[in-house]
């Protein structure tokens, strides 16, 4: 338990992770809403999409914590020097990584559809991967490379406030999902 | 059990006290149901989504589309004439359910839903204390519409209740809240073929959905040689066959007296016939060919005849599957203690550069829709070649049950004959999907049929704004000839269109 304990990061180094993936999910959700809502408006009340955006911002908060638990996960299978040391700025850049190449995927979703058998089982794994290589190489660079790491720091450090403007919305969006689901609000 | 009375018990304990109206339309061979105790018949309502009547052999169809839905027509009342009161799914499953027009119920826009100021005037309600009412809809819009009438319902089916593959969220969630469900988790964080409203989780969601549909398509090959159908809009597969087993079941376990709404994907696109019926319309017969209409995307004709091909297949292969329904239907005498309603929810084209049916056009085989109603006991065809409209059904239904017909319905009963119907009767269809529900109708294609007449007006589009479309249905039922101005009853259809449309206008003028 112990052992474990010491692999996990701390509350600071989870959240400016958090951060990453906070800023790119509620960004990306909001910039997809905002392509969507005028539609919605079209034959919905304001009421019904105010509805609708609040299991929107409520599912983004879980994806947000979801993709968290998928770096920790993922950290833990690596020795403490190429991940634990630095652990909110490598963290961070792997989740900012990820972030950029699904939204980069997004543009590009109806790929999937065509993919092949092997081809739906391959990516993935060159995926996994490069996630490896990704973190190895991260870790490469920001011991040698002084200037980099202060800069992703900085970075880093900027993107907490993110935290404290999408949490509430996310929370608000949960509150009023149980509201309606539990008292029929 | 419970021996506790319960309202809707007590409603319809009540309302069979009022059947004698039902023994007007109920064959003379069948057990009094006047007697005390008796229970109106079933009502089985199938509807097959996208089969337009003008690929059915039943009608004149070249192609042997469909032997057992003739097989059906010998013991049924066939419309010939009947037609759908929008070109796709909401606005015309909305009319069905609602007797009204899109105009006036507002689900005319992709995937939208009915004013809520009209919600209560649906089918379902009125025949609550009737019926034990159950519904099945593997179209997601459709399906949405009976969300909205959720409280009527006694049993109301997932949408991917008898599929293979693949999940829906909305049905997961609390019934109160599916609707936002949907629009949220299916049609926005996790939308297919467009990116999503999820950055990560959807492309996970895509990944696990693909090797599953792809596992199990390979295993089956042999069935599905070009691949699985798909419940449209969707990322859920299925296979016909298990569909129609799942809803046999559903209506053995139903209680009488029930009225059932079944609506079932095929023929819709992706069209996905399985074997032996994949290839077999490979014959290199194709239709004149008609002049690219100005509204059409301008799809080659080779390509037209392509997906012609194929989406008879498909209906073959649905008329085949129908026909071990309807085999079931017969041995198990469900057939004769039910009404069976077989029809559409709108048609589907292959003609003037246009194919599918997400258009702004509303020719014949866009609207024309297969109407057969089988009584329960009914040995002899009868046809019907009056003009009647999909708000026609919930009128009918409504007298079929001995229930008045409500005066906000604009559809009128069905006609059992051609000498028992009107004379004269409008028909309106609307397609009006890019109009904001709650505004006046400026970009929409509106006609308007009167006996063998058809007027069409195209209002709002950029290349082809404010143009009328007139056709003689009798003198030219391929809609070849656009007699307007000319023809001299075209005068006073567009006068009666344009006062229509004046008038549903006019309740949205801010």
């Amino acid at each position: 338990m112990n052992y474990l304990k010491s692999r996990l990061p701390s509350r600071s180094e989870a959240l400016a992770v958090f951060s990453i993936f906070i800023f790119f999910v509620f960004s990306w959700t909001l910039y997809r809403v905002a392509w969507y809502a005028p539609s919605w408006l079209e034959y919905l009340s304001l009421g019904s999409v105010l509805i609708i955006i609040a299991y929107v911002l409520a599912f983004a908060l879980l994806e947000s914590a979801g993709l968290l638990a998928l770096v920790v996960l993922f950290s833990l299978f690596f020795p403490p020097r190429y991940f634990k040391e630095q652990y909110a700025l490598q963290g961070s850049s792997l989740a900012a990584l990820l972030s950029i190449g699904a939204a980069l995927l997004q543009r590009k979703i109806n790929l999937v559809y065509r993919l092949e058998l092997w081809q739906l089982l391959v990516y993935p794994l060159v995926g996994l991967l490069a996630c490896i290589a990704l973190t190895l190489l991260l870790a490469f660079l920001f011991n040698r490379l002084p200037l980099l790491t202060r800069l992703a720091n900085a970075l880093r450090e900027r993107m907490l406030i993110f935290v404290y403007l999408y949490t509430p919305l996310g929370l608000l969006g949960l509150l009023v999902i149980l509201a309606r689901n539990l008292i029929g609000f | 059990m419970s021996p506790t009375l319960t309202r809707r018990d007590f409603l319809k304990i009540t309302s069979s006290l009022a059947l004698s109206p039902l023994l007007h339309v109920i064959p003379a061979s069948l057990p009094d149901s006047s007697a005390p105790g008796a229970t109106p018949p079933n009502v089985i309502m199938i509807l097959f989504d996208a089969l337009s009547a003008s690929h059915l052999s039943l009608y004149g169809y070249p192609r042997q589309t469909s032997p057992n839905l003739e097989r059906l027509a010998a013991r049924a009342t066939v419309y010939h004439n009947h037609h759908s009161a929008g070109n796709f799914t909401t606005p015309s499953t909305a009319s069905l359910f609602t007797g009204l027009y899109p105009w006036t119920h507002r689900a005319y826009n992709l995937s939208s839903l009915i004013s809520p100021q009209v919600v209560p005037n649906n089918l379902f309600r009125l025949l609550s204390p009737l019926y034990h009412q159950a519904a099945f809809a593997e179209n997601t819009f459709a399906d949405m519409l009976l969300y909205q009438f959720q409280e009527y319902l006694d049993q109301h089916e997932p949408v991917d209740r008898f599929s293979l593959v693949g999940h829906t969220f909305y049905d997961k969630l609390t019934r109160r809240d599916a609707i936002y469900g949907m629009k949220s988790l299916d049609q926005f964080l996790f939308k297919r073929e467009e990116a999503h409203g999820s950055l990560a989780f959807s492309i996970l969601n895509d990944l696990t959905n693909q090797i599953d549909m792809q596992l199990t398509s390979a295993r089956l090959k042999g069935l599905y040689p070009s691949g699985l159908p798909r419940l449209a809009n969707t990322d859920v597969y299925f296979a016909l066959s298990q569909v129609m087993d799942g809803v046999i079941g559903l209506l053995d376990g139903l209680p009488a007296p029930a009225f059932t709404y079944l609506h079932l994907m095929p023929p819709h696109a992706p069209y996905m016939p399985a074997r032996p019926f994949a290839g077999m319309f490979a014959d290199g017969w194709a239709p004149p060919i008609k002049k690219k209409h100005r509204l059409s995307p301008g799809v080659t004709e080779e390509r037209l005849n392509s997906l012609r091909n194929t989406y008879d297949e498909y209906v073959a292969n649905l008329d085949a599957e129908f026909g071990r329904l309807l085999d079931h239907l017969e041995q198990s005498g469900l057939l004769e203690t039910s009404y069976l309603i077989f029809s559409s929810d709108h048609g589907e084209i292959f003609e003037r550069g246009a194919s599918g049916h997400s258009l702004p056009l509303v020719f014949e085989p866009l609207i024309r829709i297969p109407l057969l109603i089988s009584a329960p006991g009914q040995r002899q065809r009868q046809d019907v070649h009056t003009l009647t409209s999909n708000v026609d059904i919930l009128p009918s239904l409504l007298k079929l049950a001995g229930l008045p017909i409500p005066d906000w319905c604009e559809g009128q009963p069905l006609p059992a004959s051609d000498i028992q119907a009107a004379p004269s009767r409008d028909i309106f269809v609307v397609e009006a999907k890019a109009n904001p529900a709650y505004e006046p109708l400026h970009k929409a294609t509106l006609a308007l049929l009167r006996n063998q007449y058809k007027l069409v007006h195209y209002l709002g589009y950029k290349s082809y704004s404010d143009a009328y479309e007139f056709y003689d249905l009798e003198n030219d039922p391929e809609e070849r000839q656009n007699i307007y101005p000319d023809h001299p009853a075209a005068p006073e259809l567009q006068a009666e269109l344009d006062e229509q449309l004046a008038r549903v206008n006019e309740r949205y003028k801010k």
